[in-house]
């Protein structure tokens, strides 16, 4: 309900401060018919490779995970050739973009339809969770430097500064309590044990503490093996892994590149720095904050996947 | 955010664009324009490809059982 109302909110102001800036009609005809073709026809070649890009991450990330050849024959004959991916990838973007569910709803598109091609559902949830950590971690480099360019060249509030910066500590206070949980495992199975029981016993769903330490027990085990497949995926071809990150950082800059274009073939010139700082902003923006599911993106697709290994 | 964050999306882009300096008149149709290519361009690509999906699902799978 908090989150339509906001949706409405937003929408609102966004017309209020739209609408008295829209060209006329005229106006609008004229820009156009003045569009220059080739930049147009650049544009949509720049949409469509930034969507392939992201299609051969989720591709290679299979591929990788499930140890299979990454011959272009014998991913055509075991059915994961690019042209399936292409449009598997496709689909599942724009059903994660659009419908509710969101990345849930995506993972599982993904994953049943990998099933059916005789994939593992545990090497299909390691591709989708490295593809994913691939994309997203490239767009938040990308977005670190235009922000940090604003702060040192513009005005940027201070309140927004100490929220990034948070963040970012808090992320990668995340990181170092996740390396020193899985060097030190004993005790993260002690404690998380003992959250367990607690937060069972505020449920009151009356388990055991052996029981709390045994599901504690199982799922740093399902963590620690899920942590290391992904690893090997992500750094065990250091050329493989370089390609795959080129792919991701290529996914957002020909997007960026679309949006250059089609401000040159409308006549709008700007520089690509300032293209580029709305354009990742934007892809930040965009799940935030009446659905913030980047931030939540991790475990939901986490435990839909979890669920769909157990089924 | 619902339907991709369609309206909130163009209105944040061009909001930081005058942030930057850029003129909001001459931006809102490039805006649009590049939207039509990111946001409708691949809706319509998924509706076309949903179908699609388990042409040769079948034969891939027996090709790996054997």
């Amino acid at each position: 309900m908090l989150r339509n109302v906001l949706y409405i909110a937003f929408l609102g102001v966004a017309l209020y401060l739209l609408l008295p800036q829209l060209p006329g009609l005229e106006h609008s005809a004229n820009v156009l018919a003045g569009a220059s073709d080739l930049l147009l026809v650049g544009a949509i070649a720049a949409e469509v490779t930034s969507l392939v890009c992201y299609s051969e991450v989720l591709g290679r990330s299979v591929v990788a995970a499930s140890g299979m050849s990454y011959a272009l024959e014998r991913r055509r004959h075991s059915g994961l050739g690019p042209w399936f991916v292409f449009r598997l990838a496709i689909t599942g973007h724009e059903v994660g973009r659009l419908l509710p569910g969101g990345v849930v709803l995506q993972a599982g598109i993904t994953l049943e339809e990998f099933r059916r091609r005789g994939l593992k559902a545990e090497d299909v949830g390691v591709a989708l969770a490295v593809a994913f950590l691939l994309v997203y971690g490239a767009l938040g480099v990308l977005c670190a430097a235009p922000f940090i360019y604003l702060m040192l060249y513009r005005d940027v509030a201070p309140m927004v500064a100490v929220v990034v910066i948070t963040l970012i500590v808090f992320l990668a206070g995340v990181v170092l309590v996740a390396r020193a949980a899985n060097a030190r495992s004993f005790h993260t199975e002690l404690h998380l044990g003992e959250l367990a029981y607690l937060a069972q016993r505020l449920l009151h769903r009356g388990l055991s503490r052996e029981t709390a330490y045994e599901q504690a027990k199982r799922l740093v085990a399902t963590l620690r093996s899920e942590i290391e497949a992904a690893g090997l995926v992500l750094l065990g071809h250091p050329l493989r892994s370089a390609g795959l990150a080129a792919l991701a950082f290529g996914f957002w800059l020909l997007d960026a590149l679309c949006l250059l274009l089609v401000f040159s073939a409308l006549g709008v010139s700007v520089g690509p720095g300032v293209c580029s700082q709305p354009t990742s902003w934007r892809r930040c923006w965009r799940p935030c904050p009446s659905c913030p599911w980047v931030v939540s993106a991790w475990p939901r697709e986490h435990s839909s996947r979890c669920w769909h290994c157990s089924a | 955010m619902p339907l991709g964050g369609l309206g909130v999306a163009e209105g944040a882009l061009v909001s930081l664009l005058a942030l930057l300096g850029v003129n909001p008149a001459t931006t809102v149709i490039p805006v649009l324009g590049y939207h039509l290519f990111n946001y409708w361009m691949p809706i319509l690509l998924a509706a076309i490809f949903y179908p699609t999906l388990r042409f040769g699902a079948k034969k891939a799978r027996a090709r790996k059982l054997r």
